[in-house]
């Protein structure tokens, strides 16, 4: 996920680390800038990173008046006002940022990093919580009282907010790098690179339901009562709900989107889903009570997506430093080394892996 | 990996005398990287773990451990002293040491499997695993599974750049809270004064740990043990080096 996508009630943001460009859309006035450009003189002398494996990441606050994303160079958390698209701060990060969301009431900005350490960032940055690997989602809940993470290493873990030492469960069984969380009711609800997405009780921990698609999951984001999943290298977006049948809870795939190129990436503001895709960017409005999806197609957008679309064709995506690219091809060969050691008659246990070629 | 040691037959373990492992053959290098991805083999979730495996007396009705779980962790067991002293003293508790290194880890599975040989119905409640403990604890043990948890001669990791790999730090320290019940105590002894501050202070610092007083540990059989049991033990004593310890309860969060 070299790109990425934030929506809000005034603006949409298409976003490419690897070109390091950050285009705001203004939905008002049709207007774009490129936030980029306006980071200072100091920022522009730094060199172009393109060696290291990075993430965009952008995210509005709920009530819509923050904006920040992470721009290539030098580990930094760009925080904006959207209500004048001035440059509030600039923050310097220890790692880079794989993950930034805003709490739900009190907009603080927290921040995952590719060490496995959380931020908050208010005054000062406080460290919330680490795990041992990389962090690849964050879900904070309404009531603002705990945190939601995963990583890398298949784990799954909510801990109280805001001291995240505390950890309360770790939701354990997926067999691969856990790409997204998100809540739903009572619900914690994960997708993996195993290809299963997971129904959580928030409670006890307790695993629910398991649902197997038909590859890796890369994203997994909350709209209403539903939940919009996105798959890796994929074209499709399928959208699940949590139902009870039989005093038991199941998750349910609904509807599947069809795009006609593969899915970059998902953002949510209210009912209205954003997909981004390799070519362009689509609306679409889910009505979760009555299970409707409707493509938004209007004369009146035709501008917004013929800019947006046009924005993202100028990005260029490369493979060497996208990290959801890295953590799948990993993955696979970890299973192929398992399955030959199989075939082989060892056990499944390699005493000298091969280093790997990291692309 | 060189071949050190005739491999035993199923049939071997019935005989008489069994000989122990030779430490010998099982050196490795002290060091290992915790951060990295080896290929570890672990359960993905503790409900998929198969204990019987490692403690066979689990599935045993007539046994002290029968349908028992793990209560009891040394995190970096090495070759294994700490189990072996500790087996005949609670015999109702399964023990389990975890060791990253391959050849230490071997050393110990032998070395316990040969006590077992020789002496039918003890050391059924010990046992060892390859394991990264800092990246798997949660997939072997359910929250507030563990009484009693040991580090005894952690890898002081001396460099500034290497203090990430130390066992205990903010990060593991959460992870040890979790899978410990409350009133569970951790016991830390290292010969580094420097690693003895820094466990001190961590601990200390978490918020779901206090230090237990040295008068208090005056009356638990375990202490004394933890000095000379292990072979890094014997080492310092030889060396007439210092031995630092300190022990922690885990407490219930103030905040809740």
């Amino acid at each position: 996920m070299t790109f990425c996508l934030a929506v809000s009630e005034k603006a949409v943001v298409v976003s490419s680390i690897d070109v390091d460009k950050c285009y705001v859309y203004s939905l008002d006035s049709g207007n774009v800038k490129n936030l980029t450009e306006s980071l200072g003189e100091a920022y522009k002398n730094i060199p172009i990173n393109n060696r290291d494996l990075q993430k965009a990441c952008a995210s509005f606050s709920a009530d819509g008046k923050l904006f920040a994303y992470n721009p290539n160079k030098g580990k930094l958390l760009s925080i904006w006002n959207t209500t004048d698209w001035t440059l509030v701060e600039n923050k310097t990060l220890a790692k880079h940022a794989t993950n930034i969301v805003f709490t739900p009431k009190t907009n603080v900005i927290i921040v995952g990093d590719k060490k496995g350490d959380v931020y908050a960032f208010e005054e000062l940055p406080v460290r919330i919580l680490g795990h041992s690997s990389m962090i690849l989602d964050i879900c904070i809940s309404d009531n603002e009282k705990y945190i939601v993470t995963c990583d890398n290493d298949e784990k799954v873990r909510v801990s109280h907010y805001p001291n995240g030492k505390n950890i309360v469960h770790y939701m354990m069984g997926h067999e691969a790098y856990v790409s997204g969380i998100c809540l739903l009711n009572n619900f914690i609800l994960s997708g993996s690179g195993d290809s299963t997405l997971r129904l959580w009780d928030f409670d006890n921990g307790d695993l629910l339901d398991k649902l197997t698609l038909q590859t890796a999951i890369q994203s997994v984001i909350e709209i209403g009562d539903l939940a919009a999943i996105q798959l890796y290298n994929s074209k499709e977006v399928h959208i699940v709900k949590t139902e009870k049948k039989e005093n038991k809870w199941n998750i349910k795939n609904i509807k599947t989107i069809q795009l006609e190129n593969n899915v970059l990436d998902l953002a949510v503001y209210s009912n209205q889903l954003w997909i981004l895709t390799g070519k362009s960017v689509h609306k679409y409005t889910i009505d979760a009570n009555n299970e409707i999806i409707l493509k938004i197609e209007d004369v009146e957008m035709s501008h917004t997506f013929e800019t947006l679309s046009n924005l993202v064709k100028s990005f260029v995506c490369m493979e060497n430093t996208n990290l959801m690219v890295f953590l799948y091809n990993k993955m696979i060969d970890k299973q192929k080394r398992i399955e030959q050691n199989v075939n082989n008659g060892n056990p499944p246990v390699l005493q000298h892996p091969k280093r790997l070629k990291t692309a | 990996m060189e071949v050190t040691k005739r491999p035993l037959q199923e049939d071997e373990t019935d005989r008489q005398e069994l000989s122990l492992p030779q430490k010998k053959y099982y050196r490795q290098r002290a060091h290992s990287n915790p951060i990295a991805d080896h290929d570890f083999d672990y359960p993905s979730c503790p409900e998929a773990y198969d204990w019987s495996t490692l403690y066979p007396d689990v599935t045993n009705a007539k046994s002290n451990i029968y349908n028992k779980r793990v209560e009891m962790l040394d995190i970096g067991c090495g070759y294994g002293g700490l189990l072996v002293t500790l087996s005949p003293m609670f015999p109702d508790s399964m023990i389990l040491g975890m060791e990253i290194r391959v050849k230490v880890s071997q050393y110990v599975i032998e070395r316990i499997k040969a006590l077992r040989a020789n002496q039918p119905n003890c050391y059924n409640n010990i046992a060892c695993i390859r394991t990264n403990a800092i990246k798997y604890l949660p997939n072997f043990f359910k929250k507030g599974q563990i009484k009693k948890m040991f580090f005894l001669y952690p890898d002081p990791h001396f460099k500034k750049s290497k203090h990430k790999w130390r066992i205990i730090n903010d990060t593991t320290l959460s992870e040890y809270a979790y899978v410990l019940a409350e009133e569970a105590l951790v016991y830390t002894v290292t010969d580094v004064k420097d690693l003895h501050e820094w466990m001190v202070q961590h601990f200390s610092e978490h918020g779901l740990f206090k230090r237990v007083q040295d008068d208090d540990l005056k009356d638990d059989p375990v202490v004394d043990k933890l000095y000379e049991s292990s072979e890094e033990g014997k080492k310092v004593t030889r060396n007439n080096g210092d031995k630092f310890l300190a022990v922690f309860m885990r407490i219930k969060d103030s905040d809740l």
